[in-house]
């Protein structure tokens, strides 16, 4: 074990803190903690009710992905049985809208199903009777009685009903989360766009969802989602995997081709607050090209098209959320308006219910994926790319919000207003202030918390104007206790200069053990303790936390900036390590053994006044 | 006798008779390929009532002329195509249909079985037959005293035994030192815990910290317990064994799990129940050679 200090030489730096005045990080009283608790979940789960959850052997229902959530243990759908190692606080299962419609003939009251009938069916005390009763029932479903005539909603056994029921019957206030939602799921020439859908509550909520078979133009999912305000729902709509978008999830033009507007950004950013920075399918922060100077870019690419031949997509240029914050500033620039105004979470979009956020407990992202041999090695007869794009899959992201409580209302507010972070996986938790008028040593005072609130604004918010020359940004970090040991904080920003061009940096700014800036900002690797062969790391370097404040020392005030912090863990076996090594096969050679696991902060915004 | 008139053959009934039926036979023998037969597609008032609804609720407004004609030619090909491809058996062996009407039939299933109002005396049963689900947590109020390896490196174990020693020393003296300026910071969590559950501490912790808490003396300075934090010196102040729980306390919780074991009872009993009404033939191979 290193002897030096984990604190930086530089001048912001960790340091003594009353604890007892940090505000707590999960146990919670029932009151609301007006300094926000951090909260963990995910809002992108299928089922079996998704139509590719079922076709990859998926046997889960929305009840089992809330029981796992948690932690409770879910069936394996033929694989061992799934269990979370820690719970989470939020959950929302997200089926695919296309194909839930199928289900709506349920709705049928011209068929044997009718009210009566079933209740008929179903209200006998005796189990048997009412067995007996249902089974002449289905017995009477006939090719003759298939011509729906929906008159009547009430008897509603569309699954969207059904899940919103799951969703209800699982949200305990103040202790679990759940939502109500959907995923709308273009994927126009496969390229990705697809969105997920939130509900505030469920008391306004349709009796339908939007299904992209109608369209895929992301522009009439916003106007359908208004059309819900209009009825008084509240949601919202969180896009994901640009990476498999080929340049489409961001890009420039609208979806007929013609340029975005002021009205088209308006519209995007009232819709979509946040973006899904990590997920199964990949990591879509930057990509190397993108960002040569970031040593760290090239994290868990998965670097296809939705087609089922492994295609490979070649614009890098509106996939990536970096590049879109850029572009997104550059287009508040021409007075356009900002499109991409996008906080960060993580998560999962796993097909079998369970998020699999645990490296070393992943259970894969289709249902067949839950047999270690065979997310390793492929199933039997399948083609050899199609085994190297599981090989690929990252273990499930997470979302990290910070809410006062958690109940809907808050962790849906919390969203709105970009108060969140992602991380790929672990429950690392992040704080991130940026105000004009702190001093760097606020993150030391026993009321850093309140102080931070108080001056300046938190991760998501847009800089307010103030004394200081240069803003000062407050970042703390603590690690997952069951992950690795933290390995570095680092500051990304971007801007654009006086004619207009983009530029990005990554600054460090707080690290483990006695490592030194050189004289260009680069920090010496923090090494590794993993040892392949036993799938195992140690705490000997890293650590449990890191905190600093951070003045720009490059700060103009009339450019415009935004800054978001990313907190790097240091390298733990990644999931095919541990299951080689559980399993005692090769390990595999096309895919990283290791992880860095890390946590991406929503941006705080600069922008001259 | 005479011979019957050429006229009089001509009004022969049975000729007659055998000569349309001929007629009749070669019609009917052609008529296929003559004329096609043409099946009805019925696209029905109720049809297309529901169409222009399911539109409207979509898009919150009624669908003009034109867009109604193409949700009935959408309609209609989907009609012909599907029945051409059932025609050819396409549905047949396709896994996916397959699955798909399982599932659909699962959930009716399910959900008949699922929607009985149960009484109290029904949950209490439940309860009483399944404790194990619904068991209290362990819950634990205590202190933690952090110290960080990064900071102490290789006297991280000794520096612990130090400040133990100092604590419990100071325990029994009457003033004692203020504990709460002693260790090394933990950002964002809290040095004293109120009274909370395994699960909770197991989140913020680890597991096995809150499991080792179990095991420590109430009212005294123990440790140092290992988090993935580090190390800690820990005092729980009260601690309160996993006990029964009280129908009321948490009705919902049983409920949901009550119906839950309904639906999956109620689905097998139904299965069963089909599956009696079947003759099941399984024809298996001689015995594969490995």
């Amino acid at each position: 074990m290193k002897t030096t200090s984990s604190i930086p030489k530089l001048a912001h730096t960790v340091l003594a803190i009353s604890l007892s005045t940090l505000l707590a990080g999960g146990v919670t009283a029932g009151t609301p903690n007006p300094e926000n608790n951090v909260y963990f979940g995910n809002v992108h789960v299928h089922t079996s009710w998704s139509f590719d959850g079922f076709t990859n052997g998926s046997k889960t229902t929305p009840n089992d992905a809330y029981a796992w959530a948690q932690g409770k243990v879910i069936t394996g759908s033929g694989g061992p049985d799934i269990q979370i190692k820690t719970p989470l606080d939020f959950y929302m299962v997200s089926d695919h809208a296309e194909f839930m419609g199928v289900f709506n003939q349920m709705a049928n009251p011209d068929s044997p199903l009718s009210k009566t009938e079933l209740a008929k069916g179903v209200t006998s005390t005796d189990p048997a009777v009412r067995m007996a009763t249902f089974t002449s029932v289905l017995r009477d479903m006939s090719a003759g009685k298939r011509d729906p005539q929906l008159t009547n909603p009430v008897l509603g056994r569309a699954v969207w009903a059904e899940i919103i029921k799951a969703a209800d019957a699982n949200y305990v206030p103040g202790k679990f989360t759940t939502f109500a939602g959907f995923e709308w799921s273009a994927n126009p020439k496969q390229r990705n766009l697809h969105r997920v859908v939130v509900f505030r509550d469920t008391r306004h909520v349709p009796d339908l969802v939007l299904s992209a078979l109608d369209s895929d133009d992301p522009e009439t999912l916003w106007k359908w989602m208004d059309e819900q305000r209009g009825k008084g729902a509240t949601l919202l709509a969180i896009p994901h995997n640009g990476n498999a978008s080929d340049g489409r999830m961001f890009e420039l033009t609208k979806f007929d081709g013609s340029p975005i507007d002021a009205a088209y950004n308006k519209t995007r950013a009232a819709n979509e607050p946040l973006y899904e920075i990590s997920q199964i399918k990949g990591t879509s922060e930057t990509h190397p090209v993108l960002s040569p100077t970031d040593e760290f870019a090239n994290f868990e690419q998965w670097d296809y098209t939705l087609s089922a031949d492994g295609e490979r997509p070649t614009q890098r240029k509106g996939s990536f959320a970096r590049q879109a914050l850029l572009d997104g500033m550059s287009q508040a620039a021409i007075g356009a308006g900002n499109p991409f105004k996008y906080g960060f979470i993580g998560d999962t979009d796993t097909h079998n219910a369970a998020g699999s956020n645990e490296e070393f407990n992943y259970t894969g992202k289709f249902a067949f994926e839950n047999n270690a041999r065979e997310r390793l090695t492929g199933v039997p007869g399948q083609p050899a790319k199609q085994i190297q794009q599981v090989q690929e899959f990252s273990s499930g992201g997470l979302a990290g919000v910070w809410a006062p409580e958690n109940t809907r209302e808050a962790i849906f507010n919390a969203m709105m207003r970009k108060e969140t972070f992602g991380t790929s996986g672990p429950m690392i938790k992040v704080r991130f202030f940026g105000s004009f008028n702190y001093a760097k040593d606020d993150v030391k005072k026993p009321d850093f918390v309140k102080t931070a609130y108080a001056k300046g604004v938190p991760m998501g918010g847009d800089l307010k104007p103030g004394a200081g020359k240069a803003p000062t940004f407050l970042v703390m970090a603590l690690k997952d206790p069951k992950s690795g040991n933290l390995d570095r904080v680092q500051i990304v920003k971007g801007w654009l200069d006086s004619t207009g061009k983009q530029h990005e940096k990554i600054y460090n700014v707080a690290w483990s053990g006695g490592r030194k800036l050189d004289s260009k900002g680069n920090l010496p690797s923090v090494g590794t303790s993993v040892d392949l062969n036993t799938a195992t790391y140690t705490d000997k370097i890293g650590a449990a936390q890191l905190a600093t404040g951070w003045t720009d020392p490059d700060f103009k005030k009339d450019e415009r900036a935004f800054y978001y912090a990313r907190v790097l863990e240091i390298p733990t076996p990644r999931w095919n390590t541990y299951d080689a090594v559980r399993q005692k096969m090769p390990p595999l050679t096309k895919v990283p053994a290791t992880i860095q696991e890390r946590a991406w902060s929503s941006p705080i915004w600069y922008a001259p006044h | 006798m005479n011979q019957p008139s050429v006229e009089s053959w001509w009004r022969e009934p049975l000729l007659h008779f055998l000569l349309l039926g001929s007629l009749l036979f070669v019609v009917n023998a052609f008529w296929d390929q003559w004329f096609p037969a043409q099946e009805n597609i019925v696209v029905n008032e109720g049809r297309v009532r529901m169409l222009a609804e399911n539109f409207r609720r979509t898009w919150q407004r009624p669908p003009t002329a034109s867009e109604l004609d193409g949700l009935i030619e959408e309609q209609i090909r989907d009609e012909v195509l599907t029945r051409e491809a059932q025609r050819l058996g396409l549905d047949r062996d396709d896994t996916v249909i397959r699955r798909r009407l399982r599932q659909k039939i699962e959930i009716i299933t399910e959900e008949a079985a699922a929607s009985v109002q149960p009484t109290d005396a029904q949950l209490q049963n439940y309860l009483n037959l399944h404790p194990e689900n619904f068991r209290g947590e362990s819950r634990t109020a205590f202190t933690q005293i952090f110290l960080d390896p990064s900071k102490r490196g290789d006297r991280l174990d000794a520096d612990a035994k130090v400040l133990l020693d100092r604590l419990r020393a100071d325990e029994r003296r009457p003033t004692s030192t203020n504990w709460q300026k002693l260790g090394d910071q933990l950002f964002m969590l809290k040095q004293e815990y109120p009274l909370s559950g395994e699960r909770e501490i197991a989140t913020i912790f680890g597991a096995d910290f809150a499991s080792s808490l179990l095991d420590l003396k109430t009212g005294e300075w123990s440790g140092p317990v290992r988090s993935g934090y580090g190390l800690h010196l820990v005092r729980v102040s009260a601690s309160e064994a996993a006990g029964p729980v009280a129908l009321a306390d948490i009705r919902p919780v049983v409920e949901r799990e009550w119906r839950n074991a309904q639906r999956k009872a109620g689905a097998e009993a139904q299965y069963q129940q089909l599956r009696a009404g079947y003759k099941i033939v399984v024809k298996r191979p001689a015995t594969a050679t490995p």
